[in-house]
């Protein structure tokens, strides 16, 4: 902001400022120097004669509640945005009154506050523009929309002649949620276009989410989060609710946890936000060896006679030798591998010790903490499951919370992936897709195998709904995505591919910005903001609310919202009508509004009055929280799980027939990672990485906002130990490298990590130079594409890594 | 986000030029008071204005130069709002009569001006507000919340610096103004056994003040612990020690003095120079 | 929200034990005020400290670390307008330390003066800035952009002697400056890990952010 334009528009903005300077002038004697030639000289002004009346600055500004751009970021939060002229000219939070725990206000988190600087950011996408240079070298030129969209339509139709609709791709891209923007609105075009290959599960929750129900037969395994008010002990395992919301207030639930008397405990390599601002506790440890605590934890308990042997017996399946499934009487029980009956090694504390880095001790005052605060919660962040061997600890966790009898009862908590109770939560995406003609789906983060060697894909590389896929993908229209590149496994090998033109034949990249993703696409459209269209949202993962998004003002240049460039193309296509049904943004806001009435809100208001009100949410309070399996536990024989066994399968039949023991053991067990401190790469690569969740971004959206930048700068965190033996001070540009690429950022050598394991926060824009090191401190440089065992996910948090002085 | 010293330049030049003005004007006045002949003194008075034009022309240029400290110069006239509790607004006030006096001074020196009694009145009350200037010059840094600036090393510093370059740069320039060579030397000895000693006092205080500097604050240590300024220390002494040397050589040995009395000037100007930017490099504030 | 009574010294409540370091209090104020980078009338203080101890085979923490997030204090005795040479710096009548821009000749006499980084200067303007209290917001009956913004609801405003009523809370805590030195009107619960900071134990460690 230039010189007297600063202070002029603070002026502007503030009236009374005008006030508190005649208080000032008064000193010289009333208005002899400001009604002087002298002062207007000086740029003083005329000068009001009396106090102005008070204005607010807002005042001239239109307020409208509307929800916070609904991307991939935790939460769900309440805006009041003030537009003035076209432009949003301020952010504030929900201020509705009445903000207690039943129904709280949603305030908005740091990067909420700050999105103005997002949405005028001066790089934003205005025109259709296609590339000129070599794939991925980020040279691109403006067209028309015309060109652009008929060249959408016709390389979809000759690929679908060419490869059929199987080799067209719509990726995992999480940027909107909105309904009208996202990906969404592609796969509708895609399916009515005759199909493309399907992908399931997600970056977020692979291995959790498929390893839950194999424990119990469902992943609506959470009670409603007011319920946390009614524990006495909450371990916060691999969670940063703190930093990644995991709805919005869990924070602030967990707060009032704790005033109500509960403690809470931390277990995380980092002393993460949550550690400092919501535990009593924070207990480092290693990541990827939380599986061998909780294992020894178990042997405390079993071995103390803390658990819960009735719930076992009535609840459980497969804890020891009494219970297996027929079928299976024979094999190793959990209390077999605890003990080491089988293996002939005990997981005792003794054993986690040096595994894990937590002292023995520690293991067992935890466990014992854990097993008698009755009722108590252990919560699995979705950190410790992004990993080699995530469905382990997942399960491992879950056991814990059975063998303890903590399920099913108020202030206890089942563990696994925890939608809440009673229905598993908000829905997310309600607009309608339609159903994919194309059978085949491939796992979400196998899209670099299915654009290798797609055609000789099956079940094996966990492709389902079809023996074989048959065809490699040939055409990738990625929209709200930055997955391809950034936000994948080994950035330099995927760019590799990508660059190559005869694998994938045409990308379409439809964003805000031109991402480390956009620059490998042979066509760029530029996607409006979620402020610049209409939209509707429930919560993130938890939530009891339904949030009206208006267009509050004009997409810049020639954005558009994904839902109209999606009709326009369909439109090319001759599916037009099929597309928009005749609605327009608006009205499928309205539609999705019935729709959320159908389902779990009957009393919303209909968009019209919802409108009207400049309400922004319709909440439901939680008066009396959900608790999951309630009635389980409650009548095990007249409500079972539907597991096979209708228990809680400790010992899993299903994974023990899958007879690969190695690696998806029957019991959940620790299983060394396939890139760890233990192994042979250790002594090149002897450092941990870490590539957490940041309050900084929403992965990769919003890395270019320079007020989060400045509150959350990227850079590595690393212990004093690890920084002195390596010459490293604090603030050090330094080079962060494995195999498989390198990244230069600065270092904050802080306490607040373990000593051995380093931290990268994941998301920021890959930004390669000549040799292809990136100088932005982008995590997935160093990331391997090797998937989970069973769910077929993403292991991007086991990494090894060298850092020396750059 | 803390002020550093290398963006003070403009108060480094501002209060070394007004100390040297202040010292030099001091040394005129001394030099007038002390004449005795009327004779001599009514010589003096002629061949004093030079000096004096050349102490208000320093004043002038060291308040010039402070308007590159100013994020807003022009209006500086605001400056004087407050001179019931500010420090600064003191100084400015003090610079301001100090250089009047001295105009006043230089007016009446042209003239001539009689009475003797009351010329020599102006001079005592120029000396005293030159003392004033200086004076609210060190309180304005004497802050309770930085400890390096707080003690009594601020407003030693500050009036050694003009005890010793005031004197130097008058006798640097001491041909102009003394009509009779012999007078010139006796001058000269005076001022160059003072300024040794003034030498010696600085060299004193900071060894004494200097590992106390900036212990408080919640950023810095002391200064020692800026590995890039650990150098400058070292050269301030030895500046310092340069001159004393020249001075000392000027004195007992029988040269020309004109020259090397220019010289230890310099080198103590330089050493000054260092001496004040770290001043400024040790600001470290109690708090945050 | 509630009529406000007459206000003899407006001040801060701050929860350090429930701020999780977050900054959406300081961004808020950046947005209501539209600061440029730089510039912050709210900032986040990390304090971290303590050792690391090798117990027989593994590295076990002994550290501490908490928040402090801290605007200006509209100190009783605001040592920042004791120096102005221009007045611009002055206290309403309800204790708001005001900063008239208008006034500043950007000599930064002020922003040395200031123990708590709360004066700022803004290049642009060439004049130092600070928090306001937002006195716009409160002639409004509405609470300042910081203390609605809270997720953790650690912030809190009011009259100092209400505060003082309505919360136990310090104004002495690692690493502010003496409270008597310039009476800030601030009101802080301390984090548990605050018994245990000095200068000796541990610092800011976040200044490339602030
Ligand atoms: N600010 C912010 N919030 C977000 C997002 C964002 O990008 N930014 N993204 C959202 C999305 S899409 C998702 S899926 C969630 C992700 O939420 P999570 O997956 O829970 O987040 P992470 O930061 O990956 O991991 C949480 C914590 O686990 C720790 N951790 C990692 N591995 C291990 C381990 O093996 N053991 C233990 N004990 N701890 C471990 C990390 O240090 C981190 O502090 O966050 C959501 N919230
Ligand atoms: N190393 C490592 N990598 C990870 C993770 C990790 O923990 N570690 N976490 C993973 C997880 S959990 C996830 S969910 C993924 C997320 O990966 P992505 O889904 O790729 O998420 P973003 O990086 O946020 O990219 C979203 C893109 O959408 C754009 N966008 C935002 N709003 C809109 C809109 O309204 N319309 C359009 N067209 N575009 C929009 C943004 O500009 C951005 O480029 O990342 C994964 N990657
Ligand atoms: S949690 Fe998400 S929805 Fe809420 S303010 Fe932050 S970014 Fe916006
Ligand atoms: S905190 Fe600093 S700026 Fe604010 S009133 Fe106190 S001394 Fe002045
Ligand atoms: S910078 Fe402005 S407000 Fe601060 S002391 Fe100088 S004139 Fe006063
Ligand atoms: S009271 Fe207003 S001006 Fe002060 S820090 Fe809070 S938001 Fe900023
Ligand atoms: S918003 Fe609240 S919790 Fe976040 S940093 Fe500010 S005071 Fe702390
Ligand atoms: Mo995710």
């Amino acid at each position: 902001m230039s010189d007297d334009g600063l202070i002029k528009k603070k002026l502007e903005a503030a009236p009374m400022r005008r006030r508190s300077f005649l208080g000032w002038s008064s000193f010289f004697g009333g208005s002899a120097l400001t009604s002087s030639k002298l002062a207007k000289k000086l740029g003083l002004g005329p000068r009001a004669k009396s106090a102005p009346v008070l204005q607010e600055a807002s005042a001239e500004a239109k307020m409208i509640r509307t929800g916070c751009p609904s991307h991939n970021c935790g939460g769900r939060c309440l805006l009041k945005v003030y537009v003035r002229d076209g432009k949003i000219v301020r952010i504030e939070g929900d201020d509705r009154p009445n903000d207690g725990v039943e129904d709280p206000q949603l305030r908005p988190c740091v990067r909420g506050r700050a999105y103005r600087r997002r949405q005028d950011h001066p790089d934003r996408l205005l025109h259709p523009m296609k590339r000129t240079g070599r794939r991925g070298e980020g040279k691109f030129v403006r067209i028309s929309w015309d060109e652009a969209l008929d060249k959408v339509a016709s390389e979809m139709k000759r690929v679908k002649e060419t490869h059929g609709n199987t080799a067209i791709y719509v990726p995992y891209g999480t940027g909107s949620y909105n309904q009208i923007n996202g990906r969404q609105t592609a796969q509708r075009l895609m399916n009515l276009f005759g199909g493309s290959l399907d992908f399931y599960n997600s970056y977020s929750w692979a291995a959790i989410s498929c390893a839950t129900p194999y424990v119990y037969g469902t992943n609506v395994t959470g009670n409603q989060r007011q319920d946390w008010l009614n524990s006495k002990y909450i371990l916060m395992w691999s969670w940063n609710p703190a930093e990644m919301r995991d709805g919005t207030n869990s924070e602030y639930f967990l707060k009032k946890a704790k005033e109500k008397g509960a403690k809470l405990v931390c277990i995380d390599p980092r002393m993460t936000l949550s550690a400092v601002g919501l535990a009593d506790e924070w207990i480092p440890i290693r990541h990827g060896t939380d599986a061998a605590m909780m294992s020894a934890m178990a042997h405390v308990m079993i071995t103390e006679k803390l658990i819960d042997a009735g719930f076992i017996k009535t609840h459980c399946v497969g804890f020891d030798e009494t219970q297996m499934p027929p079928g299976a009487e024979g094999a190793e029980s959990y209390k077999d591998y605890i003990l080491g009956s089988r293996d002939g090694v005990a997981k005792t504390p003794e054993w986690a010790e040096p595994i894990c880095g937590v002292p023995k001790k520690t293991i067992v005052r935890i466990a014992r903490e854990y097993a008698t605060a009755k009722p108590a919660v252990l919560y699995q962040g979705y950190g410790m499951q992004r990993r080699a061997y995530g469905e382990q600890v997942v399960r491992a966790g879950c056991v814990l919370a059975a063998i303890t009898g903590t399920v099913g009862v108020p202030g206890g908590w089942a563990g696994g992936i925890a939608l809440q109770a009673p229905d598993g939560g908000p829905a997310w995406t309600v607009f309608p897709t339609g159903s994919n003609p194309v059978k085949a789906k491939i796992p979400s983060f196998l899209w670099t195998e299915a654009v290798l060697r797609g055609k000789d894909m099956g079940p094996t590389d966990g492709l389902v709904g079809a023996e074989k896929l048959g065809t490699n993908i040939k055409m990738i229209y990625a929209v709200a995505c930055n997955a391809l590149i950034n936000q994948h496994a080994n950035i330099n090998r995927t760019a590799k591919i990508l660059a190559d033109e005869k694998l994938v034949e045409f990308l379409v990249v439809q964003d805000n910005f031109l991402t480390p993703t956009g620059r490998f696409a042979d066509l760029l459209l530029p996607a409006c903001t979620q402020f610049e269209t209409w939209g509707v949202a429930d919560g993130w993962k938890y939530g009891d609310e339904v949030i009206l998004m208006p267009k509050v003002v004009d997409p810049p240049g020639e954005a558009k919202s994904d839902y109209r460039i999606c009709a326009d193309i369909a439109q090319r296509l001759g599916l037009g009508d099929a597309y928009t049904e005749g609605r327009d943004e608006r009205d499928w806001v309205a539609w999705s509004i019935e729709f959320f009435r159908k389902q779990r809100f009957p009393n919303v208001p209909a968009l019209d009055e919802f409108e009207k009100s400049n309400i922004g949410v319709y909440s439901v309070p939680v008066t009396k929280p959900a608790v999951a399996f309630a009635e389980f536990r409650k009548d095990p024989m007249n409500h079972p799980l539907p597991t096979p066994s209708g228990r809680i399968e400790i010992f899993s039949q299903r994974l023990h027939d899958l007879n690969k023991p190695d690696v998806i053991p029957a019991v959940p067990k620790y299983i060394r990672e396939w890139e760890s401190p233990f192994g042979p790469e250790a002594k090149k690569y002897p450092l941990q990485v870490v590539g957490h969740h940041y309050l900084a971004t929403v992965h990769s959206t919003l890395d270019n906002v320079d007020w989060l930048r400045e509150a959350w700068p990227q850079r590595v965190f690393i212990n004093p130990l690890d920084a002195e033996a390596r010459g490293v001070a604090n603030g050090d540009q330094v080079k962060v490298y494995n195999d498989r690429g390198a990244t230069l950022v600065r270092c904050r050598v802080t306490k607040r990590i373990m000593p051995g394991v380093i931290a990268i926060p994941q998301g920021a824009w890959w930004d390669p130079d000549e040799k292809g090191v990136d100088r932005r401190g982008s995590v997935n440089v160093l990331t391997s594409e090797r998937w989970t065992p069973l769910a077929f996910g993403n292991a991007q948090h086991t990494i090894m890594a060298q850092v020396e002085k750059a | 986000m803390s002020p550093t010293a290398a963006k003070e330049w403009p108060l480094i030049a501002f209060t070394l030029l007004s100390q040297i003005a202040v010292g030099a004007f001091w040394t005129l006045a001394a030099a007038h008071l002390f004449s005795w002949e009327a004779r001599v003194r009514g010589e003096n008075e002629f061949l004093v204005l030079p000096g004096l034009v050349i102490v208000a022309a320093l004043l002038v240029a060291a308040a010039a130069l402070s308007f590159f400290h100013l994020g807003r110069p022009k209006r500086a006239v605001f400056v004087l709002a407050n001179l019931r509790r500010s420090w600064l607004s003191r100084e400015i006030l003090f610079e301001l009569a100090f250089l009047a006096m001295v105009v006043l001074l230089a007016f009446f020196s042209r003239r001539r001006a009689e009475p003797m009694a009351l010329v020599q009145g102006a001079y005592i009350l120029a000396s005293l507000f030159g003392a004033l200037f200086l004076f609210s010059m060190s309180k304005l840094y004497m802050l309770r919340t930085v400890p390096a600036w707080r003690g009594l090393y601020t407003p030693l510093s500050f009036f050694l610096s003009a005890l010793l370059l005031g004197p130097l740069a008058a006798a640097a320039g001491q041909e102009r103004l003394f009509a009779f060579p012999e007078r010139a030397y006796a001058f000269q000895d005076v001022v160059g056994i003072s300024a040794l000693a003034a030498v010696a006092l600085i060299v004193l205080m900071s060894l004494l003040f200097t590992p106390r500097i900036g212990f408080l604050g919640t950023k810095t240590a002391t200064l020692l612990e800026f590995p890039a300024q650990r150098i400058y220390p070292l050269l301030f002494f030895r500046l310092l020690f340069l001159a004393a040397t020249i001075l000392f050589i000027a004195l007992y040995h029988d040269v020309e003095r004109g020259a090397l009395m220019r010289l230890a000037f310099v080198s103590a100007g330089a050493a000054e120079v260092l001496g004040r930017y770290l001043f400024y490099a040790v600001y470290s504030r109690i708090g945050v | 929200m509630e009529q406000q009574t007459w206000v003899r010294q407006y001040a801060f409540y701050f929860d350090s034990s429930a701020c999780t370091g977050c900054k959406a209090c300081q961004v808020a104020c950046k947005d209501k005020h539209d600061l440029p980078v730089d510039i912050l009338w709210r900032r986040v203080y990390e304090v971290t400290g303590g050792t690391w101890k090798k117990e027989g085979g593994v590295w076990v923490p002994a550290v501490l670390s908490y928040y402090l997030s801290m605007a200006c204090h509209h100190c009783e005795k605001p040592i920042c307008g004791e120096g102005c040479p221009t007045k611009a710096i002055y206290k309403r009548d309800d204790g708001i330390v005001m900063l008239e821009t208008l006034a500043c000749i950007g000599c930064r006499y002020c922003e040395w003066a200031c123990p708590y980084g709360a004066i700022q200067f803004d290049p642009a303007s060439r004049v130092v800035t600070k928090c306001h209290f937002c006195y716009d917001y409160l002639a409004l009956g509405e609470p300042p952009a910081c203390v609605s913004a809270c997720p953790m609801r650690a912030l809190d405003f009011g009259d100092l002697s209400e505060l003082r009523k309505k919360y136990a809370g310090t104004r002495e805590i690692f690493p502010l400056p003496e409270a008597s030195l310039t009476e800030p009107a601030l009101v802080i619960k301390p984090h548990r890990d605050a018994a245990r900071a000095s200068k000796d134990t541990a610092e800011v460690a976040n200044w490339e952010e602030i």
